[in-house]
């Protein structure tokens, strides 16, 4: 609810709404830019250009409701992104023919990935090593469903599948995950199912 | 339910699943515990999943560069508000000069009183609630969100005393008191830091801060030192003093400990159904190790706890022990154990019986 007013308060024109919106969604949105980007000032500048775009054309923007403030604002910030990229290519390289294919190559890196909370050093590596032979796109998909948590519907909304793809994206990723990870942490990540002791009880 | 009929996949795709890995005492958690517990069959395929999709939850954004927030929407705010700046006169200038940097100090001495109320412990509320336990006795309160606070001998609890729907809910605790906190987030929450401020709840102790979103643990806060046991889902601890903080995210299992001696968090495993005992009135050990038993008997009653054969540290305890005071716990070891215990004062000695 408070959100939903935020978002409706910034279109009006609010200076204060449009900064509690901005310092609400910053860090999402630059951990998810730099993932994508693995480039820190490219994030940023990413992030600048799209807030600067926002506040320029929120009298031509609609309406959302709380919960779809996030994921509009990840959508809004991959296409900036890729824009932004192909700007550059254009203006620093002669190669045009490549651009398209460059803007959409995103890199999508899998490091921190995890952390080490619950996973030794050794069995943090393999499952970094499992995540590191997923595509891209696999890997965009997993972070979103398990980091940013949001919905099948979401994800696809964001990265402009339909839904069914973005079922099928995450199953693909699940299955190869469960097919490269070594035994030794499969034992062990069994062994944290008994420990939390959902059902098992003490 | 057709979930009889999961498989593996299944379960890894479910997203009633996946919240209830990230949660377990969220709505989906609690149902899915209790379906697993009805259906013994399907407990190794949800056991496969489980694990999988709990590894992936550990993901961390990148870490944020401290100041760019800042520093980014100040970027933001003058790139929006382009300067229609007159020609000014000379003696203008100057007394522009000097407004910017009166401004400044004044800024400066703000930023540094921020600083310094931002570094302090959270203070408490002007009008509040206190319960309060005496010698011997044990008390469980009810706080206004619904959730219960079972306090121990001696403790004292304080809360506002009005709970509204956007503060967050915070308590202060001295002594010992076990937290069944509900669940106000309206979807699983990954990261307990980043949470809106009305769904977290915060308990107080000496100088630690236990925030959590909904879950079942142990606070213990006596004589110098603090301890925080976790019996299921996620808490994040976090210790404050004039210049320092640390922050530790707990995992069910987990003991967390500070104190005058050994200041720095600190974590070890532990058998969290015994640390929690006192609130059901008696033990119930499964195959316990000793060992495991003689960490209960320092952590929550303070006991120097010595043995005469390391061979005992390994011996193991089943069956239930209907009391949780020192004073009948040791004789009734004692009794099940077939060990001598010889307490003197503070310090407790098992041997072998001769």
């Amino acid at each position: 609810m408070p959100d939903n007013s935020l978002w409706e308060d910034f279109l009006a024109g609010d200076e204060r709404a449009f900064e509690a919106l901005f310092r609400q969604q910053y860090r999402a949105l630059y951990g998810y830019a730099v993932r994508l980007t693995s480039d820190e000032d490219a994030a940023k500048d990413g992030i600048q250009n799209l807030f600067q775009r926002l506040w320029h054309r929120r009298a031509r923007l609609s309406q959302l409701e709380a919960a779809a403030v996030r994921p509009y604002l990840f959508k809004a910030l991959r296409h900036q992104l890729a824009n932004d990229a192909r700007a550059q290519t254009r203006r620093t390289s002669w190669h045009t023919a490549y651009v398209a294919e460059l803007a959409a190559d995103f890199h999508y890196s899998p490091e921190d990935f995890l952390i080490a909370q619950e996973l030794s050093e050794a069995q943090r590596a393999q499952l970094l090593l499992a995540l590191a032979q997923l595509s891209n796109r696999q890997r965009e998909a997993i972070y979103l469903k398990f980091f940013d948590d949001f919905s099948y519907d979401r994800i696809a909304d964001i990265m402009g599948l339909n839904p069914q793809s973005a079922r099928n994206l995450i199953y693909q990723s699940l299955q190869l995950l469960r097919q490269r990870l070594p035994p030794v942490v499969w034992l062990w990540l069994l062994g944290q199912w008994a420990l939390q002791g959902g059902y098992l009880g003490f | 339910m057709e979930f009889t009929r999961y498989s593996v996949n299944d379960f890894l795709l479910d997203e009633s699943f996946q919240a209830y890995v990230a949660d377990g005492d969220s709505a989906a958690g609690l149902g899915w515990q209790a379906w697993l517990r009805e259906h013994p069959a399907k407990q190794a395929e949800a056991a496969q999943a489980y694990a999988l999709v709990r590894a992936l939850y550990q993901a961390q954004r990148p870490a944020l560069p401290p100041g760019l927030e800042d520093a980014e929407f100040q970027r933001l705010q003058q790139a929006i508000r382009p300067a229609l700046a007159p020609p000014r006169l000379r003696s203008q200038r100057r007394l522009r000069v000097l407004a910017s940097t009166l401004t400044t100090m004044v800024l400066l001495m703000a930023l540094g009183l921020a600083w310094w109320q931002w570094q302090r412990p959270a203070a408490m509320p002007s009008a509040t609630v206190r319960y309060t336990s005496g010698a011997g006795q044990q008390r469980t309160v009810t706080l206004p969100d619904g959730s219960v606070v079972v306090l121990n001998a001696n403790s004292t609890l304080t809360a506002a005393a009005r709970w509204t729907a956007t503060s967050p809910r915070e308590v202060w605790l001295t002594g010992e008191g076990y937290f069944r906190v509900t669940h106000l987030a309206p979807r699983p929450v990954a990261d307990i830091a980043a949470a809106p401020a009305p769904v977290k709840f915060v308990v107080h102790a000496a100088d630690l801060s236990i925030a959590v979103l909904g879950t079942q643990f142990d606070v213990n806060s006596r004589a110098g030192a603090t301890k925080v046991v976790l019996t299921s889902g996620k808490v994040a601890v976090e210790r404050q003093t004039l210049l320092t903080r640390e922050h530790l995210l707990m995992q069910p299992g987990d003991l967390v400990e500070t104190s005058v001696a050994q200041p720095h968090l600190s974590r070890r495993a532990v058998p969290s159904a015994l640390y929690s005992a006192w609130t059901r009135g008696f033990f119930e050990f499964h195959q316990t190790p000793v060992r495991d038993i003689m960490q209960l008997l320092r952590d929550t009653y303070g006991l120097r706890v010595s043995v005469a054969d390391s061979a005992i540290l390994r011996q193991r305890v089943s069956g239930a022990v209907a009391v949780t005071k020192a004073e009948l716990l040791l004789p009734a070891l004692a009794e099940i154990l077939d060990l001598q215990v010889t307490r003197t004062g503070n310090t407790v000695r098992f041997e072998q019986a001769r």
